[in-house]
């Protein structure tokens, strides 16, 4: 642990980075924030990472030849180990990509949070939106097969459309004549290396607004997003009050003797837990596991004072619960 | 000196920096955007369509469509099964011919001959042909794309090389047959 300290303090001597990481982990959002309807953006952010690393996992294996690309799918699909998983999973966090991504665009709607200031974090925002279903359009291009062919063929039909480039654009679209290997080719550069580039860009462009201008408030009956007004109150409101708790710890620290306990619960079950096979399916250990979990998600959402009780059991401690209350 | 002049040196230099930094730049982007533009330059010379022999004449018997298969002109060894481009062929009388692209004039998706009803239908989007090719219904704005083609030593010759596709089609024969164009 000294170690670590040690060797973690040189290298922030160094980097300089450990003072701006703390503030922007523990910068005070409003109250109303720490609720699951702000949870999109992030949630998206992690399907991303997901996704990099299943992407990064199918390319050991995958061949971006038009001839070849089929037979190594199914080698990934029968011969390596868990190789049908990591493909499921990059074709289901696909889908669920594009589904959380337009979900967190609905949130940002309803909450009005493309309003001033954060005009610009809502357009680049549209951008990742555009290149996330760029992404998804090259990726199932990837697989070759009858679908990715013919959806090739409309793509190109659809480019042919455009007044005067259209021919050109198609030409340059398929890197050919027709749908074939050099067609493949450039979709496997646009999927592993253009598009993912910008999408990179975009959320960290994305991220640094959110972190510099701050979460949008809890929208509220009445309350008229004017730009010359609050241009003013946005000002004077950010550094003091109306804004509390800081998110981090409220996360990480609040929630951890909850999170901790949630945790032991699974050990108890988990892969090297103490399962007991010998006397069929053991209730008197899901039981409490099952329970747990459906109470700390109600222990974790929004901020209701009614909701006191199921905290506590979902935690199994007071003070925990007492400190989330105090503030 | 004085310290406007020194600035207004270094205002120079500066200048004179991003020129050469620029006049790198282009010069590199000229290899560049030629490369990425090869399938462009190569089409506009005409060098994708050529003259392909589609068999003996007699698979095609008289009064029938049937399907043919071509081996693309401009192929690449790692091209697989997508270098063999089909297209159907219909013998109308023993004297004339009709070469009709796969492709489906709306957005290209595979047109399937079904001799029952004599119409080219296309699976996606309902798109509906005659037997001349001419549009019979859906969301085809005009007929199917046909081949220019040649009788020659008892064989059948067609002009292809390139997906036909609805805004690059001007090589192609086009169907005025059939029913006023629509809108």
């Amino acid at each position: 642990m000294r170690l670590i300290k040690i060797i973690g303090g040189w290298l922030d001597d160094r980097l300089q980075v450990g003072a701006t990481l703390r503030e922007t982990a523990e910068h005070p959002v409003p109250r109303e924030t720490a609720s699951w309807f702000y949870v999109f953006g992030s949630a998206a952010f992690v399907v991303f990472i997901l996704q990099i690393v299943t992407g990064i996992m199918l390319a050991l294996i995958y061949v971006p030849s038009a001839g070849e690309a089929w037979n190594s799918l199914q080698t990934l699909n029968h011969s390596v180990a868990l190789g049908w998983f990591i493909r499921a999973l990059h074709g289901w966090g696909s889908e669920f990509m594009i589904a959380i991504v337009l979900i967190h665009m609905v949130q940002v709607i309803l909450f009005g949070a493309y309003k001033y200031p954060r005009e610009l974090t809502w357009m680049v925002g549209v951008l990742l939106l555009l290149v996330t279903l760029g992404m998804a359009f090259t990726g199932q291009v990837l697989r070759f097969d009858q679908d990715a062919y013919w959806g090739l063929g409309i793509g190109a039909s659809i480019a042919s459309r455009v007044p005067v480039l259209g021919p050109q654009i198609v030409n340059l679209m398929l890197g050919g004549p027709i749908i074939a290997g050099a067609t493949l080719s450039r979709f496997f550069a646009l999927h592993v290396f253009v598009i993912p580039g910008l999408l990179i860009a975009f959320v960290a462009v994305h991220l640094l607004m959110v972190i510099k201008l701050g979460i949008n408030e809890w929208p509220m009956p009445g309350r008229v997003i004017r730009k010359r007004a609050d241009k003013k109150r946005w000002h004077t409101v950010r550094p003091v009050g109306g804004l509390e708790r800081p998110f981090f710890r409220r996360f990480h620290f609040a929630r951890g003797r909850r999170l901790r306990s949630l945790l032991r619960s699974f050990w108890s079950v988990g892969p090297s837990g103490s399962h007991d096979h010998s006397d069929g399916p053991s209730a008197g250990l899901f039981l409490p596991v099952a329970v747990r979990c459906a109470f700390a998600l109600a222990a974790l959402d929004g901020d209701s004072s009614a909701a006191g009780w199921p905290r506590r059991w979902a935690s199994g401690s007071f003070p925990s619960s007492f400190y989330f209350r105090r503030r | 000196m004085t310290l406007p002049d020194v600035l207004k040196r270094r205002d120079f230099l500066m200048k004179l920096g991003l020129l050469f930094n620029g006049i790198v730049a282009a010069i590199l982007a000229v290899p560049i955007v030629r490369y990425i533009m090869s399938p462009v330059a190569h089409a506009r010379k005409g060098q994708y369509d050529s003259w392909l022999s589609l068999g003996k004449l007699e698979q095609f018997p008289a009064g029938q469509t049937r399907l043919a298969v071509y081996r693309n002109p401009v192929v690449s060894p790692w091209d697989g099964d997508t270098a063999d481009i089909p297209c159907w062929v219909r013998n109308v009388d023993g004297q004339k011919f009709q070469v009709f692209a796969i492709n489906c004039a709306h957005l290209g998706c595979p047109v399937r001959w079904f001799p029952q009803s004599s119409l080219f239908m296309c699976p996606c989007h309902g798109g509906v042909y005659y037997q001349d090719g001419s549009r019979a219904s859906g969301p085809p704005e005009r007929g199917l794309f046909q081949y220019h083609h040649r009788l020659e030593r008892g064989e059948l010759f067609i002009k292809a090389g390139e997906v036909p596709t609805p805004g690059s089609a001007a090589n192609l024969i086009s169907i005025t047959s059939g029913l006023p164009p629509c809108v």
